[in-house]
């Protein structure tokens, strides 16, 4: 991997993760255009099945937000939409892309995970589409969600995440009870592209 | 557009830890179950 590019990636997911520390949201600067850039960058690569995909969730959620329907509803077509393109698509590169963007955009649309947090997942499986990338961002996301319900509930982990089973967000839990994430991404994100650079 | 336009940075870590637990049982489940019927087809093999 180019060193210019990690350090690129590096600049802008620390950036993010400062100001997802600082303020809880992130500017869509710092979002929108990596997202859009990796299906881009895909799509010329022939990988047309992450564009599709990409389009099909953009306008799912424009379709239902018109009709005044709940975004979730849009989860049952997404993944169904996913497994097509993910039986037309040879590689693993562009399954691993389907799958966690299918995951991510799911989570936000859950009201699990918010729109920055999922756009900087895609934006990264996007642009480095490995599985060891995907793990270690798991990994570092579970790591600093078990970090955070320990010191938050203490004793009480174990009901919370109980209670967490049996009821799904809304909105204004994410936003009452929601934790800044993007550190334990930028993290993952910025380890594995110098790793890459080191190896290579 | 409302998915390009939203700037929250957070998540319901709860969520997370379950989802991480459901991953291991079934990927346990999966894995378990994959080397199951691939004996089973190593042993229907040889009786070819």
């Amino acid at each position: 991997m180019n060193v210019l590019v990690a350090a690129l990636s590096t600049g802008l997911l620390s950036l993010a993760a400062w100001q997802d520390i600082r303020k809880h949201v992130v500017a869509n600067w710092l979002t929108v255009p990596p997202l859009l850039a990796a299906m881009v960058w895909r799509v010329a690569w022939g990988d047309w099945q992450v564009g599709l995909l990409l389009l099909g969730i953009l306008l799912i959620v424009e379709v239902l937000g018109r009709l005044g329907m709940p975004i979730v509803l849009g989860i049952g077509p997404i993944v169904l939409l996913a497994g097509w393109l993910a039986g037309a698509s040879m590689t693993v590169e562009v399954r691993l892309t389907l799958v966690a963007w299918t995951c991510a955009w799911s989570a936000w649309a859950m009201h699990l995970m918010g729109g920055a947090d999922a756009k900087v997942a895609m934006a990264l499986i996007g642009f480095f589409p490995d599985a060891r990338l995907a793990l270690m961002l798991v990994a570092a996301q579970v790591s600093w969600s078990v970090y955070y319900l320990l010191r938050r509930y203490r004793r009480r982990v174990l009901r919370a995440v109980l209670i967490g089973m049996l009821t799904r967000p809304t909105e204004d839990d994410l936003d009452a009870r929601g934790v800044p994430l993007l550190p334990a991404y930028a993290a993952a994100g910025v380890a594995f592209v110098w790793w890459r650079v080191v190896a290579e | 557009m409302r998915f390009l336009k939203d700037r929250r940075g957070v998540t319901a870590i709860e969520y997370i830890v379950i989802g991480a637990i459901i991953l291991i049982v079934v990927g346990t489940a999966l894995w378990q179950l994959a080397g199951s019927i691939a004996a089973r087809f190593v042993d229907f093999n040889s009786v070819l």
